[in-house]
């Protein structure tokens, strides 16, 4: 639909929820838009409420290297598909507290943690994070009733509330119970992270893609792989040099971009985008690029419970305990943590729950699946330097493109959050009469991906500014999770759209005085 | 199957998330090795019988028909097929099953002394190999799904907002 050499065209890269996001915020505002996105799209019809095939479809599986405490063979679970991981998202869209954003100066000086503030405060956010929630038609928010317990939420509330628990309730979720604005309402189908096949729950696939489409000012291309963002010497972006689905190489030029591939794929763009004035990546200028990378410190407990509870029935993350989300030191960690609901399926249960187990002591726990109940632990990872996202020095994959390494190093904070948070879940689970428990410790990729470009009001220390433009390159914007200096206990989705709604009201306000 | 490795792709399956995966992607190979239940079966020199006796004492469900065990020991075998496979580790594997089992055929044994013997192969490259392998596959099947109470795709009958997903009984 646009022409390669058109450089009034914005290029947008990534189409999920930051990506899609500002692509739409920018067409329905007039703004011609180019969405590159490496992944297929699928129709509604693609996706079947099935774990195991929808993780062959969807998934991001090009190689990736983890090391230290990430997975060493798949660090990172991300999605490559229209939509990203807004496909593979729970929907759970709490928003970060305000004292979360003022994390060094309410935590204090921590030992081997880079902390910041962030440069903007939780006010300055809050109008967006409104317009987020009307946008996605959040629970609990707008008038919009929460949506009902499921019995694996009902386990949660009665053990929370025998611990003395009261901030329980079945979360602020992106998931209609009705119909609403052109898409389901939701059946209860469990398994939100493998696709809604009603739409139920938001996706930029079928909400923020669609309705650009409609503007006429939006061209999605999909199987795009963007390989190198292109600078001039006055440092403007002039446009991204991309592999498209027959594998030929492409140049569309820019008036402007937007990068928003997930943390692993906004890093290795900006690594990879090397030129003599930033021989360390683009907008490197502070080698702050793909360090300080988070991922929130997640574990589980499953428990064989005394009657049934069929927690593979209904929404996964649909219900929380936020009375532990407070920062309180005296439990031993800074930082707090969420409790919430979360299922999973038989084989992802065989293949962690009973690590080296066999024989009849590993089928009897699984013939109890019936009865299992799971609470998830979801706490605030402090930013270490070390903890980094990197480029092979020797692996290429298919693209040619070097193999991205994730090193994550676990702070000392980590572990007593572990396990005074694991403690308090075995005590609701015993209070209910749990038979048995079984700890998900360091089993999980990393959904949540974060920091890795920082806002900041340093050049010297951070990649972005409170905009999320880049300190370097006036005419590039990072626009996704890679912006958050500091990452609280919250699902990071709504802050990410939160980020970007209000970063695409500065993009418009500058392209309306001619700055852009 | 070319942007990503067979192998790295079953390390990933089997070994680190399980996902489970496995299913999708192979769909092309398990096919073929379904097709091949009977007679014509590539000659891999695999005792594909004594595979599945050893998937099953691995992960004995008494409700479980042996068909399934077999076929899932028949995967693994497809999945060790052809240039990255490795056909020799589960041949070897299973000579040395049958070295434990004192001159005879180590399936030919009764249940306990067939697990003494695999006992003293659990610390083999063999062992490793298979037990992750094993369990990916089997939890993925149906007859283990109907067993343990899993209902799987759900969209056919609507989810299961009218339909249980909130009847618990047994909480105070």
């Amino acid at each position: 639909m646009f022409e390669l050499d058109d450089d009034n065209v914005a290029v947008v890269i990534g189409s999920g929820a930051g990506g899609g996001t500002m692509a739409n915020q920018l067409a329905q505002n007039g703004i011609k838009v180019v969405c590159l996105e490496a992944g297929k799209r699928m129709a509604m019809s693609d996706i079947v409420n099935d774990d195991d095939v929808m993780f062959g479809k969807f998934t991001w599986l090009d190689e990736r290297i983890g090391e230290a405490g990430a997975l060493p063979d798949f660090p990172v679970w991300t999605c490559k598909t229209v939509g990203g991981s807004t496909m593979h998202w729970t929907a759970a869209t709490p928003r970060l507290q305000a004292h979360e954003m003022q994390a060094k100066s309410t935590y204090g000086l921590i030992d081997g943690a880079n902390l910041v503030d962030w440069p903007i405060r939780l006010e300055e956010l809050s109008p967006y994070y409104a317009k987020a929630e009307l946008m996605l038609g959040v629970t609990g928010t707008n008038g919009i009733p929460h949506l009902p317990g499921s019995n694996n939420y009902k386990v949660l509330e009665a053990g929370a509330r025998n611990l003395g628990y009261k901030d329980i309730d079945t979360n602020n979720m992106a998931i209609n119970q009705q119909p609403r604005d052109g898409r389901g309402g939701c059946l209860q189908l469990g398994f939100c992270s493998s696709g809604c096949a009603t739409g139920a729950k938001w996706s930029t696939l079928y909400t923020e893609i669609t309705s650009a489409e409609k503007t006429g000012n939006f061209e999605l291309r999909s199987e795009c792989m963007a390989v190198r963002l292109l600078a001039d010497a006055d440092n403007r972006v002039t446009g991204v040099q991309y592999l498209d689905a027959t594998g030929t190489t492409r140049i569309q030029k820019a008036r402007f971009v937007c990068v928003a591939g997930n943390a692993p794929e906004t890093t290795r763009l900006l690594l990879n985008s090397r030129t003599d004035r930033f021989p360390e990546g683009l907008a490197n200028s502070s080698g702050q690029v793909g360090r300080n990378y988070m991922r929130h410190v997640i574990t589980a407990l499953v428990g064989i419970m005394p009657g049934e509870v069929h927690f593979y029935k209904g929404a996964q993350v649909a219900g929380v305990v936020r009375d532990e989300t407070r920062h309180d030191p005296g439990r031993g960690f800074h930082g707090g943590f969420q409790l919430h609901t979360v299922n999973f399926t038989p084989a992802f249960l065989a293949n962690t729950m009973l690590p080296g187990k066999w024989g009849k002591e590993f089928t009897d726990v699984m013939e109890q699946y019936r009865n299992l109940a799971a609470v998830m632990i979801m706490g605030e990872d402090l930013p270490v330097p070390d903890s980094r996202i990197t480029l092979h020095p020797q692996r290429k994959d298919q693209y040619g493109l070097p193999v991205t390494v994730v090193h994550y190093q676990h702070h000392s904070n980590n572990r007593a959050m572990i396990n005074y948070a694991m403690d308090r879940a075995r005590k609701m689970f015993e209070s209910l009469g749990a038979t048995r428990l079984f700890d998900l410790v360091d089993v999980f990729p990393a959904t949540h991906n974060m920091g890795t470009a920082r806002m900041g009001e340093d050049p010297a220390t951070s990649v972005c500014d409170r905009w999320g433009r880049t300190h370097d390159i006036g005419n590039l914007y990072i626009s996704d999770g890679s912006l958050f200096p500091t990452v609280g206990c919250e699902n990071p989705t709504i802050t990410i759209i939160a980020l970007v709604l209000r970063q695409a009201e500065h993009i418009l306000d500058k392209i309306t005085h001619n700055e852009l | 199957m070319s942007a990503i490795s067979r192998r790295r792709l079953i390390t990933i399956t089997a070994n680190v998330i399980s996902v489970a995966a496995v299913a999708g992607p192979y769909l092309p190979a398990l096919a073929l090795a379904q097709d091949n239940r009977t007679g014509t079966v590539p000659d891999d020199g695999v005792d594909a019988e004594a595979l599945a006796t050893l998937v099953h004492d691995l992960f004995p469900h008494e409700a479980i028909a042996a068909e399934v065990y077999t076929g899932i020991a028949r995967m693994i075998i497809a999945q060790e097929q052809g240039a990255a496979g490795d056909l020799m580790l589960l041949q070897t594997g299973l000579r040395q099953l049958n070295e434990q089992a004192g001159g005879q055929e180590w399936r030919s044994l009764d249940a306990s002394q067939r697990l003494q013997a695999l006992n003293k192969i659990a610390d083999t490259e063999f062992f490793k190999t298979v037990l992750p392998r094993s369990r990916a596959l089997l939890y993925l099947r149906p007859e283990i799904w109907q067993l343990v109470g899993y209902g799987g795709n759900a969209l056919q009958q609507g989810g299961y907002l009218t339909r249980g997903f909130d009847d618990i009984d047994w909480l105070n």
